[in-house]
């Protein structure tokens, strides 16, 4: 019974108004419409302008990514810039970007559900995809920055004639494990949360073809009594799964920084360092997509003022912690005592490379503070322009930990200063490319809002909040 | 030709309080085997309706198994299949090995419910014989059903077709199963 | 090779073929069937063996495949011989080292010596005879040239000219004499660009004749270079480099250190090594060289009004100090008067016979070779000239500007070029004959004290060639001679002058002609010493430097391009040069004040303008200039060099005039707008206090001998919470002595040869993809108006706790069982993660497909016993693993533990310093473990806890307190 308190407290929709804030579900939303807006989305026979738009930009991009692999392939990763000492940029910093992108939608996903902030509901499903598409991103950079792409697998453990195994010690291994298990827990999380509104597709569904696949999709999903119990279970459990592992695959991504001695890289503050901007990186890229669709496909009252606010929250929250570390940064390489540590963070702030410190911190640190004023927390334009910001600001911040920290490490003999080329650039936007397109295809196929979830947020269904006899 | 045999008699309601006391009536009135189907979660069904099912205990396991398997993986590479002097470092480097170890326990357990959830709903199942009423469309956005099955050993078509209409229901129907 | 005008028979004489460096016939066969360069020459033929050559290790039967064969020639070093011994894979020189029997050489290499087997070969050598720009043969060439013989004949050789580089080989001497002799109306000129042109006029100002000076310099106490990279560049600067370190070799108690002093108007690895270092423009040596003296008359007091007072008087009293045990080197491009003053300190002083030796000149007939070029050139633009023969050198590109030779040649009737390369003189004239390669043909060479070396070939001519003497011979007498019969010929008369006994009989000529050709060297052969009289110093006018204005502009031949007949060497162009580190250019340097002062920046492109001509190069900034000294390097600009060497750097040849050689006051420069990217492989040469490379005076060791451990303290072992491991076998370890490394770079390129490491070009050294697996590190110390330099070889740490491995998620490199950091190419996917985790940065990464995998000349060349890499894995130095697993082969077939010194390392063998020591560590007595317990010895980066077993003793060095005091 107290489950139930709790339930119905949480679940309680808040009425505009209350506590100064919007309504997770604004009046008026009932079953029927929810449903029909959302399944719309997918079904609608014509498809909008804005969203070919972007598709049709996004893919371009996309080709553009391809011809870039297809140069890279041929002639080898001398087409891009890197070199010895910086043997790590470009491609690195978009891997760690992208996956930071996706943490944040995992985030939302399931640490919010397992914590029950029912707010939430409206927008995991759209996370769910930020988190695919990114992840489908990430995947990409560390295979193509391989000089011998095509035995990429030889850092899988499998039997093999060369009888010769990965070297478990290597953090890129941890890495390739946490990968794969990461890409792996969050697809099938959010397949299985999907079923109930796959159902909703198929029996919304006129023409044949997508009520044949929606059918097959959903697997003969039924709303039994004891469907929901083990689908709201599992939910829990794999929220319950995700959320280390969410902490874990960065904290494995900042391990193949912080495990190696390189100055300004060998520091214990790394993982929460990094989940910490994978959390802001990520929410600000949810935020935008969350402005963007919301306006487009009208979706103000199911994606509302509340949840912009909330999410501008989180990102506010997550900066200061990353002003924090900042602020200590030069603390602790002082008071390590170490040359080598000071003098990195001196050539961050004052190196060749001092710019992208600099536009890290004006974008990435003093970007979100803006959101101390509600004003720019709730107006979606504003929100929308800061957590463009943000995600730029990050990705600086990825390529100032790569080329300040390598191109002058330990031996002033051996530094040298960075160069992208065409090639790096064809390969960071191409990935944009590839990300919009998986993003807007999942948008234009699946119920992008989970409706199953949002009608647990309406009055009309709570026990005794129903309809009069 | 013989009569079809029954599924079992349905009724739709209006929302989800009038399913929840028709379910709590059907209990009352000694029927065991009785399902209700919402376009949502309805937790209050969960003690109508009783279920039980192994998730929990099924995901333990597995992590613990995948918990083993990726350590000892690492361990019969790097100290008995493949030994390398690397960097100085002990075969059994195991402070090396607890993140991969980590990764395949959660990915064991993963995999683990992703099945044993579909196990214990029993899908995938396409085809339903509930799927021939009409309104159960409405089952995914505002329908609520109470389904008697015809298994239960107190089914008797027309007696459960009078008691669900005695429970004010918008309609009632009798499923045959095929 | 057989006489030139029998043509060639298809087949092998019986029985010969075993006496060919093995099946190079068969092998070249296919090697030349592949080329379709060569497929176009015809060469691609066989013809039949008809030499002896003298195996130095191994008798030349039961060769077996994969194990390589020693054979002892010279490798001709601008004319002047540096014995080596030729590593043979079936017959394909592969690797050059040294002949520890040859004074210029006692077992080490020299830069030039190494890179001599990739000019043997240079895809881009000529391989066919050219006759007005079309291809011709040699058959059609001799039937042309005896009908223009002819005439010539006729006249007793009136209108014949002969040019020549300068002439050192005793047999070609005697050819040409021959043929002035049999034709006493033709002329024979000679001229080198970068030839000792100021040594040959110092001599003869002081001694009134000319004389040969080489210096002793295990015997000098004191050493005073005036302009001179002795250490770094010249004929016999292994030799120098290795008497030098002999005395600087600090230790335990043994402290005794010569001193070096090193006065220079451009920073070389010479003057950055020198304990005490002066700037000083080039017009004002003669000046300090006078005051110099002055002082040594004064008993050390520097002369009244001397503004050099502060150096010269301490200089003085030093040089006083050690008579007869100093030495005072003037650089080759110093003006005539500093090198006569040079010989009259050198004598005043005594030191001439002992730390300096005279001997009569080493070139067959010494000149004035300006003066000889500038008649030949009046001669031709009169007509007088009607048959021109170049045998050797490319004066159209390198000869003084003011002279025009290429319009002179034009007017000549009928000119003749004999070269390794069709090159800009070969456009110009009407025939073009391509020459052997010292490595492919007999001959005979003299080392910088007179040594002579007969040189045997390696391999059979790649192409249809022939040797100058070869080509001398059809003046004389048809059928000709082929170079073996003609070099026979010439030392069955003069072995005895050559210095063995006088061959009685054939059999003892043929005794004595297989040792000298076996041995590398003819034994006794060195000239025999004279002892001149006390030199007279010539009247130096005084005059106030200061007031001498102006922009000086000196010339230098370039360290490894020379005066550009090295600029097609692809490992020369890339090898950065020892202070600049620049590659694939040369630059116009000046000291950062002179560049403030002109408001030019590096990289900067300046034209610079002198007497109505004027040349445009990039500024590149060098601490440590004179001021108001702007220096390049000639040999670049080359238009006909072939691939690697055309545009190269720009042609300063074309404002030098034959009355400045080497130094012009008064230049006007002036900014030409652009700028042109300068690709250095080190662009940070200061050590920002990070105790990396350990420089200290050695009176700091004599009162604190453990000052390097507390500079550097080695982590205790126990330090780790893991188990160590242990090395039971062989550990193999290096230890570098940082007092003997002078920065000439004969390792980097030994290793280069040794480990098939490709060249990568300027593009990619300017994004930092440069492959050298091992490195010399060049930091500024001290004063930067007037810097110090010091020196650090960088090869791979093969740390005991290696980071590398660590990350590397394919176990592709690991540790082996001798203490070896292994990189597996074959497991390798290119992660780079290494590469990141090498504090010491030394592992090179292919970022494309680097190595040559088509060119069959290239192919030739490359070390069967290591892996040619290919795109997309990491590389680095292995401690020349295949050496030491071959010493591993033989000692378990001997059932022996390896000898100390039985494994020499490429850098090893090549340091004429023996700075590089290799060996076990777990044998205590091995010299490296000796080493290694030095008091000096310190791991770089040591607190990183990586464990190097490549660790270096701290450089010391040996200033004068008198000198010090006073800066």
């Amino acid at each position: 019974m107290r489950v139930d308190e709790r339930q119905r407290e949480t679940a309680r929709p808040l009425r505009a108004g209350e506590e100064g804030q919007a309504a997770v579900v604004a009046p008026g939303v009932t079953f029927k419409n929810l449903t029909g807006q959302i399944t719309a989305i997918p079904l609608q026979p014509h498809v909008p302008a804005f969203w070919i738009a972007c598709f049709g930009a996004a893919t371009v991009a996309l080709c553009v990514m391809a011809a870039a692999i297809a140069i890279l392939l041929d002639v080898g990763v001398g087409t891009m810039g890197n070199n010895i000492p910086v043997a790590w940029a470009f491609p690195i910093a978009n891997y760690v970007w992208w996956i930071e992108i996706a943490v944040g939608g995992s985030l939302l996903s399931s640490i919010l559900h397992l914590f029950n902030q029912s707010w939430r509901n409206s927008i995991n499903r759209l996370a769910e995809g930020v988190t695919l598409s990114g992840i489908a991103c990430a995947g990409l950079f560390p295979l193509l920055h391989l000089g011998r792409v095509w035995i990429f697998y030889w850092t899988l453990p499998y039997p093999n004639t060369l009888t010769i195994q990965p070297q478990f010690r290597s953090p890129l291994v941890w890495d390739v494990f946490g990968i794969f298990t990461y890409a792996l827990a969050s697809i099938l999380f959010w397949y299985l949360d999907m079923i109930p509104d796959l159902a909703s597709m198929r029996d919304r569904a006129t023409a044949r073809l997508p009520y044949l696949v929606y059918g097959i999709l959903a697997l003969g999903w039924r709303g039994a009594s004891r469907h929901w119990r083990i689908h709201e279970k599992a939910g829990i459990l794999l929220a319950g799964l995700l959320t280390p592992l969410v902490f874990t695959v960065h904290t494995v991504v900042s391990f193949d920084f912080a495990i190696a001695l390189v100055p300004g890289w060998h520091s214990t503050i790394f993982p929460p360092y990094f989940v910490d901007g994978a959390i802001l990186a990520g929410i600000s890229m949810v935020t935008m997509m969350a402005i963007a669709l919301r306006a487009k496909f009208d979706l103000k009252n199911i994606i509302t003022e509340r949840h912009l606010n909330n999410l501008a929250k989180v990102m506010l929250t997550t900066s200061v912690i990353l002003c924090y570390i900042y602020v200590f940064e030069p603390f602790t390489s002082w008071y390590s005592g170490d040359p080598y540590e000071m003098y990195t963070v001196h050539n961050r702030a004052a190196g060749p490379f001092a710019w992208t410190y600099w536009a890290f911190v004006l974008l990435g640190l003093g970007g979100p503070q803006l959101l101390w004023w509600s004003r720019n927390r709730t107006n979606p334009k504003r929100l929308f322009l800061i957590a463009f910001l943000v995600v730029v600001g990050m990705w600086e911040e990825r390529y100032m930990l790569m080329v300040t920290s390598l191109g002058r490490d330990f031996m002033p003999s051996a530094w040298a200063n960075y160069a992208a080329t065409a090639e790096d650039n064809a390969l960071l936007y191409g990935s944009i490319g590839l990300f919009l397109t998986v993003f807007f295809f999942l948008w234009r196929t699946l119920p992008m809002i989970s409706i199953y979830e949002v009608r647990q947020l309406l009055p009309l269904s709570k026990p005794g909040g129903g309809t009069v006899k | 030709m013989t009569q079809p045999k029954p599924y079992g008699m349905v009724a739709e309601f209006e929302d989800a309080d009038s399913l929840l006391a028709a379910a709590r009536a059907a209990r009352a009135s000694g029927y065991r085997r009785v399902e209700a189907y919402s376009p949502y979660p309805i937790r209050e069904l969960d003690e109508v309706i009783p279920s039980w099912d192994l998730l929990s205990p099924m995901v333990f396991a597995s992590g613990v198994a995948g918990g083993f398997i990726g350590f000892y993986m690492q361990y019969f590479i790097a100290a008995i299949v493949y030994p390398t002097n690397t960097r100085g470092m002990p075969l059994n480097s195991w402070p090396a090995f607890t993140v991969i170890t980590f990764e395949m326990v959660v990915l064991f357990s993963v995999c683990a419910v992703f099945f044993a959830a579909l196990l214990f709903e029993g899908l995938p199942q396409l085809y339903h014989p509930l799927f021939r009423i009409p309104t159960f469309k409405r089952v995914s956005d505002d329908g609520f059903f109470l389904c008697i099955e015809a298994r239960d050993g107190r089914f008797e078509p027309a007696q459960a077709a009078r008691f669900l209409q005695s429970l004010d229901p918008l309609k009632v129907w009798e499923v045959d199963s095929e | 090779m057989p006489p030139l005008i029998t043509g060639s028979s298809p087949l092998v004489r019986i029985g010969e073929e075993d006496q060919l460096p093995d099946q190079a016939t068969r092998r070249r066969f296919f090697e030349l069937m592949g080329a379709s360069t060569a497929l176009i020459t015809g060469a691609g033929c066989t013809r039949p063996p008809t030499e002896f050559l003298m195996p130095y290790v191994q008798p030349p039967e039961k060769t077996l495949p994969g194990v390589p064969k020693y054979y002892a020639t010279a490798a001709v070093v601008n004319g002047l011989a540096q014995g080596v011994i030729a590593e043979t894979h079936l017959g394909r020189p592969t690797k050059i080292e040294g002949n520890p029997r040859h004074p210029a050489s006692l077992g080490a290499t020299g830069v030039l010596s190494q890179a001599s087997v990739l000019d043997l070969y240079d895809p881009d050598r000529s391989k066919v005879v050219i006759y007005r720009e079309q291809a011709s043969s040699w058959d059609a060439f001799i039937s042309a040239f005896q009908q223009l013989l002819a005439p010539v004949r006729a006249t007793h050789g009136r209108g014949l000219r002969l040019l020549t580089e300068t002439v050192i080989s005793p047999s070609t001497g005697a050819q040409i004499a021959d043929v002035l002799a049999a034709l006493p109306e033709a002329r024979w000129h000679q001229y080198d660009p970068a030839g000792p042109h100021s040594a040959r006029a110092g001599s003869l100002a002081a001694f009134g004749r000319y004389l040969n000076t080489y210096y002793r310099l295990d015997r000098a106490r004191v050493i005073l270079s005036l302009d001179s990279d002795f250490l770094a560049c010249g004929p016999a600067s292994t030799r120098y480099a290795h008497d030098f370190a002999l005395r600087r070799r600090v230790r335990g108690s043994n402290t005794a250190m010569n001193r070096l002093y090193a006065v220079e108007s451009h920073m070389t690895a010479t003057g950055g090594k020198a304990d005490h270092r002066a700037a000083l423009r080039y017009s004002e040596f003669p000046q300090f060289a006078a005051d110099l003296a002055a002082a040594l008359g004064a008993g050390g007091a520097a002369p009244a009004g001397s503004k050099y007072a502060a150096w010269v008087g301490p200089l003085a009293r030093d040089l006083d100090a050690h008579r007869g045990a100093s030495a005072i080197i003037p650089g080759e491009h110093q003006s005539p008067s500093v090198h006569a003053l040079c010989h009259a300190l050198n004598t005043s002083l005594g030191n001439a016979g002992s730390t300096v030796a005279y001997t009569e000149p080493l070139e067959v007939r010494s000149e004035d070779q300006i003066a000889s070029l500038r008649e030949l050139v009046s001669d031709m633009e009169s007509g007088a000239v009607s048959l021109l023969l170049i045998l050797g050198g490319n004066p159209v590109y390198n000869a003084p500007a003011d002279l025009d030779f290429a319009g002179a040649l034009r007017r000549v009737p009928m000119s003749i070029k004999l070269g390794l390369h069709a090159d800009e003189t070969s456009r110009l004239t009407h025939w073009h004959l391509p020459e052997t390669h010292f490595y492919e043909d007999w001959g005979d060479a003299r080392a910088y004290d007179g040594t002579v070396t007969i040189l045997q070939p390696l391999i059979l001519p790649l192409y249809e060639s022939h040797s100058p003497v070869e080509v001398l011979d059809l003046l004389l007498r048809a059928p000709n001679r082929t170079s073996r019969e003609i070099l026979r010929a010439y030392w069955r008369g003069h072995a005895a002058s050559g210095g063995g006994a006088a061959p009685e009989n054939d059999g003892e000529f043929e005794s004595w002609w297989r040792k000298s050709v076996g041995d590398g060297l003819i034994a006794g052969s060195a000239l025999p010493e004279v002892t001149p009289a006390q030199a007279k110093a010539p009247e130096v006018p005084h005059t106030d430097s200061t007031v001498r204005s102006g922009l000086e502009l000196v010339f230098r031949p370039d360290p490894y391009i020379y005066d550009g007949r090295y600029a097609n060497n692809a490992w020369l162009q890339e090898l950065p040069k020892p202070i600049s580190k620049l590659t694939w250019d040369n630059a116009v340097h000046m000291n950062p004040r002179t560049a403030a002062r002109l408001h030019l920046e590096n990289q900067q492109v300046v034209e610079l303008k002198y007497g109505g001509r004027s040349v445009r190069g990039p500024v590149w900034i060098s601490p440590g200039d004179a001021d108001d000294t702007i220096t390049v390097s000639l040999g670049y600009g080359r238009t006909d060099a072939g691939v690697i060497g055309n545009g190269a750097g720009f042609d300063v040849y074309c404002v030098r005039a034959s009355d400045a050689l080497w130094c012009v006051a008064g230049v006007e420069i002036a900014t030409a707008g652009a700028s042109h990217r300068l690709a250095a492989t080190q662009t940070e040469k200061s050590m920002h206090d990070r105790p990396l490379v350990i420089s200290k005076p050695v009176a700091l060791y004599e009162s604190d001998p453990d000052f390097v451990s507390r500079i550097r303290p080695e982590p205790l072992l126990d330090e780790t919470l893991y188990p160590q491991w242990t090395y039971t076998g062989y550990n193999w370890g290096m230890a570098i002595d940082l007092t003997a490394c002078v920065n000439c770079n004969a390792c980097v390129i030994a290793c280069q040869a040794e480990n098939n490491i490709p060249v990568v070009g300027k593009a990619e050294v300017l994004s930092h993809r440069d492959m050298h697996w091992l490195r010399v590190d060049v930091y500024y110390t001290g004063n930067p108006d007037n810097p110090s330099a010091l020196y650090a070889p960088i090869p791979c740490m093969h740390c005991e706790q290696a980071p590398c491995e660590e990350v590397c998620p394919v176990q592709a490199t690991v540790h082996s069982s001798d203490g070896l950091n292994d990189m597996i190419y074959n497991r390798c996917v290119g992660t780079r993660y290494c590469s990141n985790n090498c504090p010491y940065k030394v592992r090179r990464f292919n970022w494309k497909l680097y190595a040559d995998w088509y060119t069959e000349q290239l192919k030739m060349q490359k070390n069967p016993d290591v892996t040619v890499r290919s795109r997309g894995v990491m590389e680095k130095c292995t401690y020349c693993v295949q050496r030491i697993r071959e010493a591993e082969i033989h000692s378990q077939d001997e059932d022996r533990y390896i000898r100390d010194g039985e494994i020499q390392t490429a850098c090893q063998q090549a340091c004429p310093t023996q700075a590089i020591r290799f060996g076990d560590m777990n044998n205590s007595a091995n010299q490296v473990a000796r080493l290694k317990r030095e008091k000096l010895n310190y791991s770089m980066l040591a607190e990183l806890n990586t464990r190097p077993h490549t660790t270096y003793l701290a450089e010391l060095r040996n200033p004068n307190p008198a000198l010090l005091e006073h800066s």
